[in-house]
């Protein structure tokens, strides 16, 4: 809801009047709008690397905690998605977002911590099934599947982001 | 002193400090550390960067980078000491910094002195969460002979680039890509040249930027930093020299906030290792044939020194370097002149006391409205961090003017005037200038001269200062004493020593003396001498002997010598400064000059004291295709540099600059070939157009002038080729 940079949503807030302060006493933002509705086809972890590569691409770089910390939540993500991670790595990634969310110079570093950490908490099941079975259960099948972030698509940066992750 | 105070609360403990006071040092007052990496208040304004300060506000809803406030009436701030929630900011920081940061500890210079160590000791964490592959770099890249670069190590602190666009303001190094990929780099990849590029291996926080001379040399543990100062330029910025093992491995700076604010020159900080050159000499060497010198025992040598002495029966003249120390100048004058009545002496500069009335510390050039800077050579040449105080007075808000006469002068509130060139007359012309402007007693105005010379005020107090006596010169030389490597690498003084029926040259040098001495006497370098140096504020200042010079002190034996001549000059500095300072500088005692020392005024110095005669080359040029050539001794160059092979990069291109108003009648671009002649020679040089040249003047650093200045004819290459 709002964009990419904001927390995601789950079907228990459906009766959320869309106006600022409804969705801000629930912790949601309005942000720039939009509504981006995924549905059960997708995978959530996908949809969250993508996310968090955008962000990587985006951030400027001057400050520390944008700069490394969306190359690692990057990092992290992959790892879910292929399956090498741990269960620890969750809460890892949670953690990395806390560490990112307010400590930034600019709220570009905010924009991509909190709809990963809302995936991770939200999610969490889909998240550790990744874990569990080793790899991700929707395989080719999600609707993610071979549609790559923005940046990914950029010719100029594709050399850069290889190297970078 | 009438700023406003406000009452700050810094983890529990209140101070009171002057209104907008940084947070950073509003916390240092309460004794307390907030802990920083990319703060660094003399780069400009803070950038907030890397977000190791984050402390806690009361009434704001988030952490705040701390090196961005300043003290405001009322604030409540709380530190990882107090604060939880900044506790785990800070730990957060260090965590995601050493994220990428290699395991190179125990193999990086900056180990055991590095500030990333400290405060990941301090506040971080204790282990690493991160199992993914760092980010690599090719390392180390020099970005310089002098400086290599370590990307890996680098936590992008932008402290260098900030330096390089804000300080030096040369631009080259800068930051490249963005995100996850930012590195330092250079501008094109081209060398990092300039005369301050050194400091960003003192700003780096971490072993990112380091000097590459001191590459696997020490370790904190293992070193000692003396504090002495430097004995390059007449600007004596402090420094300490880092020592291991009775041998300088590196030059730091030494923070004099009215001479230096920190920042020295490469020249200062890169040049040490001339003490090492191959041709160092240890002993004295003798002329046994025609042109051969041969290595003889200190005795033989003050032997021969002796004999020479007596033979010259009084026609003895002395040269001097102007980088001798006071002492060392007193001693020497108090053998000749007392001891062999020989008064005559080549002094390295002219002086004049007329400009004790416009004193001022370098710092005070920061302030001024209005800067004017005259005499055409370029002041970074000759008294770099004097460049650097213009530079900052321009970013202030000042006007640098190349014209006293500008109307902005007469209006401005605090003008400092700058001599920095031939026709100076020693600081009698800015001083007069500095008179009919009425400059005299009032509040931030004053007036600078900067001497070739080191120390050329010093030495001429001395020489002048050990006795009244006058000789009058005696047509024939007997002897010619030459004085230090920049005596003895004078093509004139080389020229007078034909004249002399014997020359005796003291020099660290086996190569500057060679072929034309008949007893080279071994010196010692700044770095290596107890005394002191007058620097261009007036200063008096303390130079240390930081290491033992492989050949014993001059005050050594010229007080063996002087004994042999019945006078008495002791072998120390102390007592020979405490004579000097008797007579000069108001018996102020040795151990009073201070480690960083105060700008004092001594009634008793010299009024004038002139070299020789000097021309006046200030005459118009007479035709329009004539300028004045101004050949200038460039800051990379003398003998210590020529000595330091990292430092050759460094020496100025082949080029002739031109003021923009000569190069647009003659139709010249920068790049063009030029020809300037008189009196049938005449060198050829590309051209380069400065727009901050006055019109009529061209200029050329002096190993490329080929023995040419003053009047010369101007004109494109191929024009002078058809003609
Ligand atoms: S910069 Fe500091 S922390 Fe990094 S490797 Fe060098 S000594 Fe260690
Ligand atoms: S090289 Fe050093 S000074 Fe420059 S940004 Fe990196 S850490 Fe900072
Ligand atoms: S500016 Fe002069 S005194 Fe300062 S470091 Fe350079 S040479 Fe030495
Ligand atoms: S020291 Fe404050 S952000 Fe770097």
């Amino acid at each position: 809801m709002g964009g990419s940079s904001f927390p995601v949503m789950t079907p228990d807030d459906l009766d959320t009047p869309l106006d600022a302060n409804s969705l801000g006493a629930k912790g949601y933002f309005i942000g720039s709008g939009v509504v981006t509705v995924i549905d059960e086809r997708t995978c959530i972890v996908q949809f969250a690397l993508r996310v968090a590569q955008f962000y990587m691409h985006e951030s400027c770089g001057k400050c520390t905690p944008c700069r490394v910390g969306t190359r690692w939540l990057v990092q992290l993500l992959r790892a879910v998605e292929e399956g090498t991670a741990r269960e620890r790595d969750l809460e890892l990634t949670l953690d990395v977002c806390d560490r990112i969310i307010g400590k930034c110079l600019c709220v570009l570093g905010d924009s991509a911590a909190m709809p990963v950490a809302s995936c991770v908490t939200k999610f969490r099941d889909e998240f550790r099934a990744h874990v569990e079975q080793g790899g991700c259960p929707f395989g080719a099948d999600s609707q993610l599947a071979g549609l790559f972030a923005p940046v990914d698509q950029h010719a100029h940066t594709s050399v850069a982001q290889e190297a970078a992750v | 002193m009438s700023a406003e105070l406000v009452r700050v609360t810094i983890d529990e403990r209140e101070v009171h400090v002057p209104k907008g006071t940084g947070l950073v040092e509003t916390a240092l007052v309460a004794g307390v550390e907030i802990p920083v990496f990319c703060y660094e208040p003399r780069l400009g304004e803070p950038v907030g960067a890397c977000r190791m300060c984050l402390v806690e506000v009361d009434g704001m809803p988030k952490l705040q980078a701390g090196c961005t406030l300043t003290a405001q009436d009322g604030m409540v701030v709380k530190t990882a000491r107090t604060s939880q929630q900044a506790a785990e900011g800070q730990n957060a920081t260090l965590e995601f910094i050493l994220v990428n940061h290699p395991l190179d500890c125990p193999v990086c210079d900056k180990g055991g002195e590095c500030p990333l160590q400290d405060l990941t000791f301090r506040y971080g964490p204790g282990n690493t969460r991160m199992s993914f592959e760092k980010l690599t770099f090719e390392k180390p890249i020099p970005i310089s002979p002098t400086i290599s670069l370590d990307r890996e190590r680098c936590i992008l602190c932008y402290r260098c680039t900030r330096f390089s666009e804000s300080v030096s303001e040369d631009g080259q190094l800068v930051a490249a890509n963005r995100g996850a990929m930012s590195v330092i780099t250079t501008f094109e990849d081209l060398p990092y040249s300039g005369a301050f590029t050194g400091n960003v291996t003192e700003l780096c926080p971490v072993g990112a930027l380091l000097p590459t001379q001191y590459r696997f040399e020490g370790r904190p543990w293992e070193i000692v930093d003396v504090p002495t100062v430097c004995g390059l330029c007449p600007v004596g910025c402090n420094i300490y020299a880092t020592v291991r093992e009775g041998k300088v491995k590196r030059i730091l700076s030494r923070n004099h906030p009215e001479i230096d604010e920190g920042w020295i020159c490469d020249k200062g900080r890169f040049a040490y290792t001339h003490l090492r050159a191959e041709d160092r000499l240890a002993q004295p060497l003798q002329r046994v044939r025609r042109h051969g010198l041969e290595q003889v025992s200190w005795e033989q040598a003050l032997g021969e020194a002796e004999r020479l002495l007596r033979d010259a029966r009084g026609r003895v003249v002395t040269v001097l370097s102007g980088s001798e120390t006071v002492e060392q100048a007193y001693a020497l004058a108090k053998l000749l002149r007392v001891g062999l009545d020989s008064h005559q002496a080549m002094l390295p500069e002219e002086i004049s006391g007329s400009l004790d009335a416009y004193r001022l510390p370098l710092s005070s050039i920061r302030d001024a409205d209005v800067v004017v800077v005259l005499g055409d050579v370029p002041v970074v040449e000759r008294a770099p961090v004097v460049d650097l105080w213009i530079k900052s007075a321009r970013r202030n808000g000042a006007r640098i003017l190349d014209d006293a006469n500008d109307p902005a002068v007469g209006e401005a509130e605090r003008v400092v005037l700058v001599w920095c060139g031939p026709g100076g007359r020693g600081g009698a012309t800015v001083a007069k200038l500095a008179e009919k402007l009425g400059l005299a007693g009032r509040e931030g105005c004053g007036a600078f001269y900067l001497p070739e010379t080191p120390n050329g005020r010093g030495v001429a107090d001395a020489w002048a200062a050990c006795c009244d006596e006058e000789s009058e010169p005696s047509g024939a030389i007997g002897l010619l004493v030459v004085s230090g490597d920049e005596a003895a690498r004078d093509e004139n003084v080389r020229a007078l020593a034909e004249q002399a029926e014997a020359t005796i040259v003291i020099s660290m040098f086996g190569g500057l003396a060679a072929g034309w001495a008949d007893l080279v006497l071994p010196g010692t370098g700044y770095l290596e001498r107890e005394g002191t140096f007058v620097n261009l504020e007036g200063r008096l200042q303390r130079l240390r002997r930081t290491v033992t010079p492989p050949c014993p002190d001059e005050l050594e034996w010229i007080a063996e010598l002087a004994a042999r001549f019945g006078v008495d000059v002791a072998p120390y500095a102390a007592a020979v400064f405490a004579e000097v300072s008797e007579r000069v500088y108001g018996g102020l005692a040795f151990g009073e000059v201070g480690e960083r020392a105060p700008l004092r005024v001594y009634p008793e110095a010299q009024e004038h004291v002139a070299r020789q005669a000097l021309p006046e080359p200030r005459a118009a040029p007479r035709r329009k295709s004539q300028v004045r050539l101004v050949a200038y001794r460039p800051l990379f160059s003398g003998a210590a540099v020529e000595r330091v092979a990292e430092l050759q990069f460094q020496r100025p291109q082949p080029e002739l600059e031109l003021s923009a108003d000569d190069a647009r009648r003659r139709k010249i671009a920068t790049g063009d070939l030029v020809t300037v002649g008189s009196n049938g020679s005449a060198i050829t040089l590309p051209a380069r157009v400065n727009r901050h040249l006055r019109a009529g003047i061209a200029r050329v650093a002096l190993e490329h002038a080929n023995g040419l200045g003053g009047i010369v004819e101007l004109a494109k290459a191929e024009e002078v080729a058809s003609a």
